[in-house]
């Protein structure tokens, strides 16, 4: 892959990703002031401009260095708190504090049923002013908010004042891995905020009549409400976690099937989902006749909507964006560079939220698309060594193109679970060899479950019997899925839990896998 | 050549501004006060909270009780044992007779709660 010398040169974005990213994970141990970090910008923003009319590599080494300072100062800047903000409330008091807070409503209210029909709503709450005495005070910062005990609904955008507990986040005392305050933290959360009923909350205006998400979060809403109409508990959770990433309906022994099979990534929206959803509407739109550049640019408009409606998580914007990338590209007819690609959907994430890089979520995506891309076609010429022959269109032929496919999908599935396990040890403390079996069942199902859940969510009301009849296949569908799933995780030693894996092992793992891939697995290209 | 340099030296120097300026933004100390009418609105809101919840401890069953902060259902049926032992309360400070209510608790529900006195 790196063979060449010049190969960094050709790809300097990917370059660029490498070190933003490092430059985030360096702040992250190491303490570093913001006004060092400003003299360092501005010393090699001046040696960079000097460096214009010289040679290429001088420029390369210095924007690269340039690079590596300003992820330092991007993760500087988000963790920095402003002075008014809420977490300041805090004190060191385990039980909280009481404040009338009035603030904001940023995220879709999420409603979950608690024991003794007692209903839960929690959402994102952008705290704007408190009283102090007899004075309102301005404030600012996002908090998670929840109402112990709700019957109202409530609405992105809603400007409420509430009376509420303030706290500080705190890690679960279980034996994950799992850090719960860092994880608030990714989403720039610092304060927790507990509501006792709807009487502590006045609600005065909502404030989503001009904003996009307010009618993408209500189609939201509809699609969720229509799912659950036509499909019975819990294929309704599943689908709504496949097609919108809902999954806290979802009953807690079906996602720990998904995660002991290594098939969780198609209950949270990832790039296969996006990948899949875009070649949908294509193809609807190649049968309508539209031209492809037209088709082009009304999916990018889609996957806008769609990347709202799925919340903007870490996978499907680095899908969306991927995607937008490849078909910009086709409209203005320029090369496509999958790796150019990757690296820069990484840099426009990490701009926006550089806490990212320490997510799950991101951390997947990423080494799941990289381990596809790199290591994919190599497995591929391992399974296929043969030259191609041409497929004859009888039942042999068909077989035969038929065993290509699934061979395909093995070196595909093989080729994530060889770039991944490493990371799911770390964050999910286990380890899934079914997970290679389990995706090649799973992924092109996918396909069909999503196509359906799509025909579901958008056939009219008046349409019911085509409805209902979509509803049953999707049944179906969903319950050989769950079946299968629950044989596969049944099978022995199809996972194991792991803790406590060093970081060195894995780095090592990865070099070894460098190597042996530049070996063995380079030379099986020559039979492709 | 050049000009994907000067594309790229302009795109860096964008970012070190933006992040430099946002900085600022977020060290820099601002005016700390709302408006007069924002703070009207916001104590006449703040009032409907205080007047909603006020909860009389005589008469108020179990599941209201829960209601108040710092209560819960164990709490509450002590406030209901305590009323019916003692023929009801006299006034809100006998709450701090209860078990499981010091003087905190008590200070963050005094606001929240009345005292209906049988006559």
């Amino acid at each position: 892959m790196f063979q060449n010398k010049t190969y960094l040169k050709r790809r300097p974005l990917l370059v660029a990703f490498l070190l933003f990213g490092i430059g985030i994970i360096f702040a992250e141990k190491i303490s570093v002031p913001f006004s060092a970090v400003l003299v360092l910008i501005f010393v090699f923003s001046a040696l960079l401009c000097l460096a214009l009319f010289k040679g290429g590599t001088p420029f390369f080494i210095l924007s690269g260095l340039l690079i590596f300072i300003l992820g330092i100062a991007s993760y500087i800047n988000f963790n920095t708190l402003p002075k008014d903000h809420i977490s300041y409330l805090l004190k060191p008091d385990i039980k909280g504090t009481q404040y009338y807070i009035r603030g904001r409503i940023k995220s879709e209210p999420i409603y979950k049923w608690q024991r003794w029909s007692k209903r839960r709503c929690g959402f994102t709450f952008q705290a704007m002013a408190f009283k102090q005495g007899n004075a309102w005070l301005k404030l600012s910062g996002l908090s998670k908010a929840e109402i112990d005990d709700n019957e109202l609904d409530y609405h992105y955008g809603d400007d409420i004042v509430v009376f509420a507990t303030l706290k500080g986040p705190v890690n679960f005392s279980n034996k994950s891995n799992f850090d719960y305050v860092k994880y608030l933290k990714t989403k720039g959360v610092h304060v927790l905020i507990d509501i006792k009923n709807d009487d502590d909350i006045v609600a005065l205006k909502n404030n989503a009549r001009f904003s996009i998400r307010a009618p993408i979060y209500n189609i939201r809403r509809i699609i969720e409400k229509r799912l659950k109409f036509y499909l019975p508990y819990p294929d309704n959770t599943l689908i709504s976690a496949m097609l919108l990433a809902s999954r806290h309906s979802m009953p807690k022994r079906l996602r720990e099937l998904f995660v002991k099979t290594g098939s969780v990534h198609v209950l949270s929206v990832s790039g296969l989902h996006v990948a899949i959803i875009s070649a949908i509407i294509f193809f609807i739109l190649k049968v309508c006749c539209l031209s492809r550049k037209i088709s082009a640019i009304i999916v990018i408009l889609f996957l806008a909507i769609y990347v709202i409606i799925a919340q903007e998580r870490a996978p499907i914007l680095r899908a969306s964006i991927m995607i937008t990338i490849y078909l910009l590209s086709y409209i203005i007819e320029r090369d496509f560079d999958i790796y150019t690609a990757l690296a820069l959907s990484g840099i426009i994430i990490l701009l926006i939220n550089p806490m990212q890089i320490f997510t799950a979520g991101f951390v997947l995506s990423f080494a799941c698309v990289f381990s596809l891309v790199y290591l994919t076609p190599k497995l591929d010429a391992i399974f296929t060594r043969r030259k191609k022959e041409k497929v004859t269109p009888n039942l042999s032929g068909h077989l035969s193109r038929f065993a290509q496919y699934i061979k395909r999908l093995l070196s595909a599935s093989s080729a994530v679970f060889i770039g991944v396990w490493p990371i799911t040890a770390i964050y999910f403390n286990i380890i899934s060899p079914i997970s290679i079996a389990a995706n090649i069942f799973i992924v092109p199902l996918l396909g069909v479950i999503l196509c359906l859940g799509i025909m579901l969510a958008s056939v009219p009301i008046l349409l019911k019997p085509v409805a209902v009849t979509i509803a049953y296949i999707l049944h179906l569908l969903l319950v050989a899925v769950l079946r299968v799933l629950a044989a596969l995780g049944s099978v022995p030693f199809s996972y194991f839990y792991i803790s406590g894996i060093s970081l060195y092992v894995i780095i090592l793992y990865y070099m070894l896998v460098y190597i042996v891939v530049r070996l063995f697995l380079d030379r099986n290209m020559v039979y492709k | 050549m050049l000009s994907e340099k000067i594309v790229t030296l302009l795109l860096l120097l964008l970012i070190s501004i933006f992040t430099t300026l946002s900085f600022h933004n977020k060290s820099c100390q601002k005016s700390i006060y709302l408006s007069h009418e924002e703070s009207l609105t916001l104590t006449l809101a703040q009032q409907a909270i205080k007047t909603l919840k006020r909860v009389d401890i005589n008469n108020a069953s179990r599941y209201t009780l829960t209601k108040l902060p710092g209560i819960g259902p164990k709490s509450a049926e002590r406030i209901i044992a305590y009323r019916s032992s003692h023929n009801g309360f006299a006034s809100k400070e006998e709450l701090l007779n209860i078990k499981g209510i010091g003087a905190k608790k008590y200070g963050a529900i005094k606001d929240r709660v009345e005292v209906d006195v049988p006559e």
